[in-house]
């Protein structure tokens, strides 16, 4: 099922020049995105970057105000760090949608995208609330493109 | 009398790519697999799952599945769909909860164990090979690589069981065939495979005489084991093009009707489609080929996956597009025969290499007609070309070259004598795969430890 409603794209990894491009794509194809970005600092890099413009079609939203690894950080020693962080970084996160899910309208997305390997856990948990939905990890531009003749 | 004088040879044949695949080199494949049988081997196939074929790259012909020998055994080892899974729902519940440590193992293990996404089907075939062989003993092993698991999978099992194995190289694993140089850094663990496998190979197989010469001077203390096996062309899937009755040109290329030249082959991003365009065009001024059409036939890559690449060569299509220039897409193996009775002349565009031959060239050759070169002229193509009597070589990709090629091809195909094409086809008649594969079957013979006492005259 391909829905035509705004893809949910969810890059909560270190930021990714290739999900970055994928927005660009989006964008310009028509396709409305719902980002999801892990912290306040990646939103603002985000804008900052000027990758996508403020744009109608694309909303960007944090997962959490803050990162787990400034606390980490002082607490474990950096090989210790890294391992927590690839063990449950990503179990971490999605549990912070919660705080999200009043703000996104996600009923409504037409391709729910994990497009870094973070954003795995998050974007299974929605696959399952919502069956109805596309779930990927591909990259990819909808073959039709709305508005437009195939 | 002991037991090998009374069963046939049996033998394990390890082909990931195997009908109704039509990925790389599936008509070797099968054509090795028929030729066994048909010479009275029990022959088992070890081949990609169903899965991976229709959900995973979406490259599969299912009639070509209908070509292959009833009496093969067909078997389907399972494998790890990590590389090509991109449905979240899918993923196994480790990858949903530890995606980051699922891909830190999946990368360790391709840099320190098997340098291959598809090691697991290499793995699930010893497995499932080691069973089949307690059962009833395996003779032999021949692994056809790509992938490379499955020489991999060979080595496992001599290592296992003791069965001799004999490496088919459709491919080079560590060669650049592109650019002649080594694919891979110094230091990557695929060069260790590469010489623990060929170490204990009985035998090693390669598609042509370059490809043999690199690994021989790369790998000296094998070099007496190692073989060429050409590819050849299959007459059962050619069966429609009259064999012995060549048509009059009457029929075709009468000066009425308008020449058709043709290319059929899987299209790829790095073949010399604009050359071909433009000089298809300069070509067309000539009188000969006045109203002369080209058509071209086959996939846009090889997967469906591949939408990148596909959409590359669609638009290199779409640049080139040019007067009489038509792309029809796939053709049905059934109506292959038909694609090449209506054509006048056949275009071979490659974008191959010294190391690279390909199939297609053969099949080509089989029809008996004039055949106008697209490619650059280090290609080990050439080698089988020469001596074809019909063959129009430009001498590389100089546009206006090729258009003279192509004007000369159309002078041929309108002036062609049914003893032309006879002489033509005797050319290819020596490369009909089961000429090509008969001397192989008698080495694999004498290495299963059946010697062949047949008159080899026959």
């Amino acid at each position: 099922m391909t829905g035509a409603g705004p893809y949910l794209v969810v890059c909560l990894g270190s930021r990714s020049e290739r999900a970055m491009r994928y927005v660009a794509q989006l964008l310009d194809a028509g396709v409305g995105v719902r980002l999801v970005l892990p912290d306040d600092a990646a939103v603002t890099a985000f804008w900052r970057d000027g990758t996508a413009q403020a744009d109608r079609g694309l909303d960007v939203h944090a997962l959490q105000h803050s990162d787990m690894d400034p606390l980490l950080a002082r607490l474990v020693p950096g090989w210790l760090r890294r391992a927590i962080l690839a063990v449950l970084r990503p179990w971490h996160l999605a549990r912070h949608w919660r705080a999200l899910a009043e703000r996104v309208d996600v009923a409504s997305a037409g391709r729910f995208v994990a497009a870094d390997v973070t954003a795995t856990t998050l974007v299974r948990r929605l696959a399952r609330r919502y069956p109805h939905v596309v779930a990927t990890a591909a990259l990819e531009l909808p073959a039709v493109i709305p508005g437009r003749a195939p | 009398m002991g037991p090998r004088d009374v069963r046939a040879p049996r033998v394990l044949y390890l082909a990931f790519f195997f009908p109704p695949s039509r990925g790389s080199g599936v008509y070797r494949a099968r054509a090795t697999a028929n030729h066994l049988v048909g010479r009275g081997w029990d022959v088992t196939v070890a081949t990609a799952p169903t899965r991976f074929l229709h959900d995973m790259t979406g490259s599969f012909d299912e009639a070509l599945a209908g070509t292959v020998d009833p009496r093969v055994r067909v078997e389907r080892p399972s494998m790890r769909y990590y590389a090509w899974e991109r449905d979240v729902r899918r993923f196994s519940r480790f990858r949903a909860n530890f995606p980051v440590v699922a891909q830190k193992l999946h990368r360790w293990g391709r840099r320190h164990l098997l340098p291959d996404q598809y090691a697991s089907w290499g793995l699930t075939s010893v497995i499932r090979g080691l069973r089949r062989h307690a059962r009833r003993r395996f003779d032999l092993v021949l692994a056809t690589g790509n992938p490379y698991s499955s020489f991999a999978a060979a080595w496992l099992l001599n290592r296992l069981a003791g069965v001799p194995y004999v490496l088919d190289y459709r491919d080079s694993w560590t060669l650049d065939q592109f650019h002649d140089r080594p694919a891979l850094p110094d230091d990557h663990v695929a060069w260790r495979w590469e010489r623990r496998v060929l170490s204990r190979a009985a035998a090693v197989a390669f598609v042509n005489e370059g490809q043999r010469e690199w690994h021989a001077q790369r790998y000296p203390e094998v070099a007496e084991r190692m073989l060429v096996v050409l590819n050849g062309w299959d007459a059962d899937l050619l069966e429609a093009v009259p064999a012995g009755e060549p048509r009059t040109l009457d029929e075709t290329a009468s000066a009425a009707r308008p020449l058709r030249f043709t290319f059929l082959g899987t299209l790829i991003a790095g073949q010399p489609i604009e050359q071909l365009a433009e000089a298809f065009q300069l070509a067309r001024r000539d009188p000969v080929m006045a109203g002369a059409e080209l058509h071209l036939y086959g996939y846009l890559s090889y997967f469906h996956e591949s939408h990148g690449s596909a959409l590359a060569v669609r638009e290199l299509l779409d640049e080139a597009a040019a007067t009489a220039m038509y792309y029809h897409g796939p053709v049905p193996k059934p109506e292959v025969s038909t694609v090449y009775r209506d054509s006048d002349v056949l275009v071979f565009m490659t974008s191959g290499g010294r190391y690279v031959t390909t199939g297609k060239v053969f099949e080509y050759m089989a029809t008996g007609q004039p055949i106008v070169s697209v490619h650059t002229t280090e290609i080990a193509a050439r080698d089988v070309l020469q001596g074809y009597p019909l063959w129009f070589d430009p001498g590389g990709l100089d546009v206006a070259s090729i258009a003279k090629a192509m004007a000369k091809a159309a002078h041929a195909a309108r002036d062609l004598t049914p003893q032309q094409r006879l002489q033509a086809r005797e050319h290819a008649a020596t490369f009909r795969r089961d000429r090509v594969l008969d001397p192989f079957e008698r080495r694999l013979r004498e290495i299963a430890g059946y010697p062949d006492d047949r008159d080899e005259s026959q």
